[in-house]
């Protein structure tokens, strides 16, 4: 089943360069997408239009097969989530169970069943002992997990991530990309988009489509996408570490294509004389 | 790094912590308003003060206030103490004639009326001061801002946006601490581009706060557009009706202190009434309590 | 122009409460025109130690002696300390949010001015600056503001060149930047380095130590744990100090634990990798 489809979709900020033109494709229910592309390919602008924060100028958007607009926009939000990217920027509570229990009250969740969603997402992400907390006492990691608690409470079809671990430092960077591979194990029918221009990340996605100067270039499996150094040089991207090495080492006679473990290629290697 | 405490609240579990913040303002307010009786028997207003006074302080230590605080702002006032003096020892006042003189300078008399009416300003200012400190420092600023809007609901029948504004300063009280953060920031990248925030005539002083300004405004301009794209991404809609977390519960605890300060309260007003009419409120209270203090 | 820290602490808040030490007696020389690396976790003292080095922040203890500069905890004359700022230029994190001025070349020249230089001179001075990061002269009546994020951050790196720094210290100079953006903005830090200014990183990415530092300098809780090259680090003492290894060099480590013979000091990048497995592989033939 779809989960999104895209069709044709046209926007422009000032009608004289277009930021996204005719894009179109469709991601399915429960699988994790990676969408990449160069700084101005027009990433963050598909998020914004996927969730209506702006309008598309012309084009199609279905999404759990209700098409987007006006009047539906409520009941398409009720479905999707999105972590931002600034951790501070999105953080409203003044404590991280106020946080985590905003999206709650707009969703006009009755007062006794929320101590308990906030205390079991939050323990989800690892936040749960630090419901009391305030904002200014915690890392950039732990206020997107923060995030990503407040938007899982919501129960959404789907969560998007608009280059969510941009600011982070690797420490936060892990945090988070551990943790939406355990979402991923948790509740495989949770659909996962992410924005990132982390290659190292997007090659942990199911399927990746690139972007660049709003439009799709390239779209499936990861080792496929990425195979092509001299194409992704095109489009302003780098190649995964592990794909690009294999190709260095297919270039001098020894081919591996079974694995992307350190150790076994390390061995393969040995074993290759 | 630093979250400094938005008036200085302090983080312990006293009695006066833990009362409802509704009942904390509606009692604040009261009490503060009682500051400004002005009785005309000056034994009672000696008295009434001292009791006062008294009281104050034992909340304060019940409430753990820090003392320090409270002198370190009233050093700072020192400028207006002296001047509120100045006022009333050098201005003439006829309605001093006929009362102790304190001493001579040259021939101008300088009334201990004078001393006592400074004084007497000076005293509900400080009472006035510590009752503030009191609320501010048992009560979390989102917990105040809670209290106000209760306060305020009523008004949304004429559609004054009661809950807009709470939702705006829970907001602002939330990010008091990064902006002061992002300001440090800022005023370390100019000062790296040579920047001196310290000195400098007028107008280097000037270009100086420019260039902390600008930015600062600029980034406020950003962060609140992102905020909003991600309370509207969360549903948020301040028409529509939404449930609460964070619930007030009216407890014992603020029973008790309800009922304590109306007590309080209406003590002072009847004393209030009997000086009205003249009568000595020593007196009265030498009849309630059969003793003679011998004023 | 070598920079020496010497028996380096410094406290946050000291005599109170919240008083946190974040640097314990830090030593270090880092010599003139070289390219070195400052790593370690958030939180391990790097952003302080930077700050001291251009007075932002004076000692409490220790000194540190850059040129004729001596910056310690007693002495403070004002003045000194500001031309200290025009010999180590400063550039903190997300450098695009210091920008203010009306046009471009106006905020460029902003830090010229500060430091004495007349308008005019100020002037060329930013437009030099400028051409030297790759912003082109149509930009310079520009508002910065109207900018995308990328050329911000160029023009900002600008402003301190402005200043003709002899050290550069760049705290994060890439974070939030695409492949592309990364690359640019170290090219131009190559660049600096190749006009001889003595280059500070303070980075979270491995990949750009290896590639471009000659030496590197770990903080680990206030104290410096570790002084050596990149590959020495990656070797032996990373696991200890939170640095997370580059997947290249895990797997040099790898191989050379298999018994192959790699030289680490040579690991640049996979090419150097790759030529050392092809020696051993035509040596085993």
């Amino acid at each position: 089943m779809d989960e999104i489809v895209v069709k044709d979709l046209c926007f422009s900020y000032d009608n004289e360069h277009e930021t996204l033109s005719h894009v179109s494709f469709s991601i399915r229910k429960g699988s994790y997408v990676s969408i990449v592309g160069h700084n101005g390919s027009g990433k963050s602008t598909l998020a914004k239009l996927l969730i209506g924060l702006i309008e598309r100028n012309s084009g199609d958007i279905l999404i759990a097969g209700i098409p987007l607009s006006n009047e539906t926009i409520k009941d398409v939000r009720s479905k999707m989530c999105l972590v931002f990217q600034n951790p501070d920027n999105q953080f409203i509570g003044s404590t991280v169970e106020d946080d985590i229990a905003f999206g709650l009250e707009n969703k006009c969740v009755p007062h006794d069943e929320m101590q308990n969603i906030i205390e079991t997402f939050a323990q989800e992400v690892g936040m749960g002992k630090f419901l009391h907390k305030e904002p200014s006492m915690l890392s950039g990691g732990q206020k997107q997990r923060v995030a990503i608690a407040g938007a899982l409470a919501l129960a959404p079809e789907i969560i998007i991530f608009d280059e969510s671990t941009s600011m982070l430092d690797p420490k936060g960077k892990k945090e988070i990309s551990d943790l939406i591979l355990k979402m991923r194990r948790d509740k495989p029918d949770l659909t996962v988009i992410s924005i990132t221009h982390d290659i190292e990340e997007a090659f942990l996605s199911d399927e990746v489509i690139v972007l660049s100067e709003g439009k799709i270039v390239l779209s499936g499996k990861p080792e496929i996408v990425f195979a092509n150094q001299d194409i992704l040089q095109k489009y302003c991207l780098d190649m995964p570490f592990i794909l690009s090495f294999k190709k260095q080492l297919s270039d001098i006679g020894i081919k591996i294509s079974s694995t992307d473990d350190l150790n076994v290629i390390a061995e393969l290697i040995c074993q290759s004389k | 790094m630093n979250s400094i405490s938005f008036g200085r609240y302090t983080p312990y579990e006293t009695f006066t912590h833990k009362l409802d913040p509704r009942n904390k303002l509606f009692l604040s307010i009261a009490l503060m308003v009682i500051i400004f009786f002005q009785f005309k028997v000056m034994s009672t207003t000696l008295l009434l003060s001292g009791i006062y006074l008294i009281l104050l302080i034992v909340l304060m230590l019940v409430s753990r206030v820090n003392f320090l605080e409270l002198f370190r702002s009233l050093r700072g006032m020192w400028f207006l103490i002296l001047f509120v003096f100045a006022i009333y020892v050098f201005i003439p006042n006829n309605s001093y004639q006929g009362t102790h003189v304190a001493f001579y300078i040259n021939t101008y008399a300088v009334y201990w009326m004078a001393f006592y009416q400074a004084g007497y300003i000076i005293l509900r200012l400080i009472l006035m001061i510590a009752l503030m400190m009191v609320l501010t420092s048992t009560t979390k600023p989102m917990d105040l801002t809670y209290g106000l809007e209760w306060y305020m609901t009523p008004l949304k029948a004429i559609h004054f946006p009661a809950h807009e504004i709470a939702m705006t300063t829970s907001i602002a009280l939330r990010f008091i601490p990064t902006l002061l953060d992002e300001t440090t920031r800022i005023m370390k990248a100019q000062s790296s581009r040579g920047v001196d925030f310290n000195h400098g005539g007028l107008f280097k002083r000037f270009r100086a706060i420019i260039s902390l300004i600008i930015p600062l405004f600029v980034s406020a301009i950003e962060r609140s557009d992102e905020l909003a794209n991600a309370m509207i991404v969360r549903g948020y809609n301040p028409k529509a009706k939404r449930t609460h977390y964070e619930i007030l519960r009216f407890g014992i605890r603020d029973l008790f202190a309800f009922i304590i300060t109306a007590l309080f309260i209406s003590g002072i007003i009847t004393l209030f009434v009997f000086d009205q009419n003249s009568v000595n409120g020593i007196d009265i209270i030498q009849f309630i309590f059969h003793q003679n203090i011998g004023f | 122009m070598s920079i020496q820290v010497k028996n380096l602490f410094y406290t946050y808040l000291p005599k109170s409460p919240a008083q946190t030490e974040a640097l314990k007696n830090v030593s270090l020389t880092i010599e003139e025109h070289s390219f070195v690396a400052l790593l370690g976790q958030t939180g391990s003292g790097k952003s302080t130690l930077i700050q001291n080095l251009n007075a932002l922040l004076i000692p409490t203890k220790g000194e540190v002696i850059i040129d004729d500069f001596v910056v310690t905890s007693s002495k403070r004359k004002n003045k000194k300390i500001k031309q200290l700022r025009k010999k180590v230029g400063l550039v903190f994190q997300f450098p695009e949010y210091q920008l203010f001025e009306e046009t471009v070349e106006k905020d460029v020249a902003f830090g010229a001015k500060n430091f004495g230089a007349k308008n005019e001179e100020a002037l060329k001075k930013a437009h030099r600056a400028l051409k030297s990061v790759g912003i082109d002269e149509s930009y310079f009546k520009r508002s910065p503001f109207e900018l995308s994020g990328g050329e911000k951050r160029r023009v900002a790196i600008a402003g301190i060149l402005a200043l003709e720094p002899d050290i550069l210290v760049l705290d994060e100079p890439t974070a939030g930047l695409d492949p592309k953006g990364t690359n640019d903005i170290m090219r131009l830090v190559q660049q600096m380095h190749e006009n001889g200014k003595t280059i500070i990183l303070v980075t979270h990415d491995m990949n750009l130590v290896m590639k471009y530092c000659q030496k590197v300098y770990v903080l680990k809780e206030g104290e410096l744990a570790f002084e050596g090259t990149p590959s020495a680090l990656f070797q032996q003492i990373a696991d200890d100090v939170s640095i997370e290894i580059p997947p290249l060099y895990r797997l040099a480590k790898k191989l050379s634990d298999q018994g192959l013979p790699i030289c680490f000091e040579k690991i640049r990048n996979s090419e150097d990798l790759i030529a050392q497995i092809q020696d051993w592989r035509s040596n085993h033939e």
